[in-house]
């Protein structure tokens, strides 16, 4: 009667045995076909972004007013330009001041100096053209905070100084009009109506027109303004931030240009995280 | 008898009478003290049957598994440190950037570029050093070391590690357009005229018998010209 259950124990032990190596041939397994995985979700997530590419591509180049560009337009689902930004390349040293001075006022504060920023950023360009944003991490007595704080607001992309109008981020286009000789009352009134109408065509942009357009005060001193402001100024975009999303979850970020064919784009920048 | 009687007590709730074990115990006579265990021929049969059924087919199975593994675990010992390369070498390449101070540099057994990555600029350099396929990358900071041109070995030491060792060859390849636009791979980028980052690394390696080819697509690079007399 003893041996009864000899069997069963002889059966559960060779179970246990045979589960522990099954048990790890599954895990070496399973680790095997997680990095072909993670290949695999590599190779998809390109083509994600490729076709992303493709398809802003297409919307970017099918607009059918190209040169009039507005969040209004199909386009701008999903996507910035860069003409909406403050052009480190062009900006003049108020500009850029003012920017800062607005930012810390308004948004956030900095963990580094204002001067030194300003001063960096000058100095920087002085050896030519800032390629890429992250040269700004290379710069002496620039906080790398900071310059996460700011990234959103600022551009090395586009080859023109103007920005356009139409996306302009208010607190950009506030330091502009302030950084411009005039009066303050002027800029206040200049301020506050382009906020509110905000929606230009190329055709706008002539002094009086403009001045007409907004129904501003007509003296001289507006006049002045209006005309220092109109040069910086256009309707026009041709440099897109692109966020790119993977069904893998991977994102990558791109600035692209309109070709000078208008055939395609071309990718000034480019981060896969 | 007394066993049955028990049983018989033992199935029959008190104050009730069961007949059918009355009559069971009153007309069947034991035939053997003992009581009977175990299985009819038959029953065994088939057990053994179902149990060797059962077992050739886990055998089967099991020792199919334990083959598919060993082929997978052979072709990840030779593949694992190539991917593990492709996959640091696409990574760099594609989150390349562009700094006037850090141009890219390539040359057949050499890359080194300026990265972006988790909000950090690094210099990466990858060359061959003792028939091993190098990593060296280290972390661009505001220095005036940092500024140096590249080659410069300003910032400190970097962080390196052998990606790939016991190597029989290994060249980079870049692209470049002739005069009749044609495509075409050299092992050299040019410093002069500079056309930035290359738009694609082609990567030839050999390792024992094995030969592979890898080419990383660099969104942002750009392909250069190359005339008759480069």
């Amino acid at each position: 009667m003893n041996k009864r259950g000899s069997a069963l124990i002889v059966s559960l032990w060779a179970l246990a045995v045979f589960s522990i190596f099954a048990a790890n041939l599954g895990f070496i397994s399973a680790g095997h076909t997680l990095f072909m995985k993670r290949e695999l979700g590599n190779l998809e997530a390109k083509t994600d972004f490729l076709k992303g590419l493709q398809s802003a591509s297409q919307a970017i180049l099918s607009d059918p007013e190209p040169h009039e560009d507005s969040f209004e337009d199909a386009w701008y689902e999903g996507r910035s330009d860069e003409e909406s930004k403050l052009n480190l390349n062009f900006a003049s040293e108020p500009f850029l001041r003012n920017f800062l001075k607005l930012f810390e006022e308004k948004v956030d504060s900095l963990k580094g100096e204002r001067k030194d920023f300003v001063k960096q950023i000058l100095k920087a360009r002085q050896k030519g053209k800032i390629p890429s944003l992250e040269e700004l991490y290379l710069l002496e007595d620039i906080e790398k905070e900071d310059i996460e704080k700011l990234r959103p607001y600022l551009t090395v992309y586009p080859e023109v100084s103007q920005m356009n109008i139409n996306t302009l981020h208010p607190l950009i286009l506030k330091a502009l009009i302030e950084s411009l000789p005039g009066d303050s009352f002027a800029k206040d009134e200049l301020y506050r109506k382009l906020a509110e109408a905000r929606l230009f065509v190329s055709d706008d942009l002539i002094p009086n027109r403009l001045a007409e357009k907004l129904k501003l005060t007509p003296n001289l001193s507006m006049l002045m303004l209006v005309n220092a402001l109109l040069p910086h100024l256009t309707t026009d975009s041709r440099t897109f931030r692109l966020v790119l999303a993977s069904s893998t979850g991977k994102k990558a970020e791109a600035v692209v240009r309109e070709a000078e064919d208008f055939t395609g784009l071309e990718v000034l920048y480019w981060h896969e995280g | 008898m007394e066993q049955l009687s028990h049983k018989t007590s033992l199935r029959a709730p008190k104050g009730r009478s069961n007949p059918a074990f009355e009559i069971a115990s009153s007309a069947s006579p034991p035939r053997n003290d003992s009581p009977k265990f175990g299985f009819v021929l038959v029953e065994l049969l088939v057990a053994t049957v179902l149990f060797s059924l059962a077992g050739s087919g886990l055998y089967t199975g099991f020792m199919q598994g334990i083959k598919a593994n060993q082929r997978i675990k052979e072709s990840f010992k030779t593949y694992d440190p190539f991917r593990i390369l492709f996959f640091h070498l696409d990574q760099d390449l594609r989150n390349s950037v562009f700094l006037r101070d850090y141009p890219f540099q390539g040359k057949k057994e050499e890359i080194g570029f300026p990265v972006f990555f988790d909000k950090k600029v690094l210099l990466v350099h990858y060359f061959l050093k003792n028939h091993s396929l190098m990593r060296v990358e280290k972390e661009l900071t505001p220095s005036p070391f940092s500024l140096s041109p590249r080659g410069g070995e300003g910032g400190g030491e970097g962080k390196g590690k052998i990606l790939l060792a016991n190597l029989q060859a290994l060249e980079f390849q870049f692209p470049y357009k002739d005069e009749e636009k044609n495509l075409t791979f050299e092992t050299f980028w040019l410093d002069e005229p500079y056309y930035g980052i290359p738009r694609s690394v082609r990567l030839n390696i050999q390792r024992g018998e094995l030969a592979l080819q890898k080419l990383v697509s660099i969104p942002q690079g750009r392909t250069g010209y190359l005339q008759k007399n480069e």
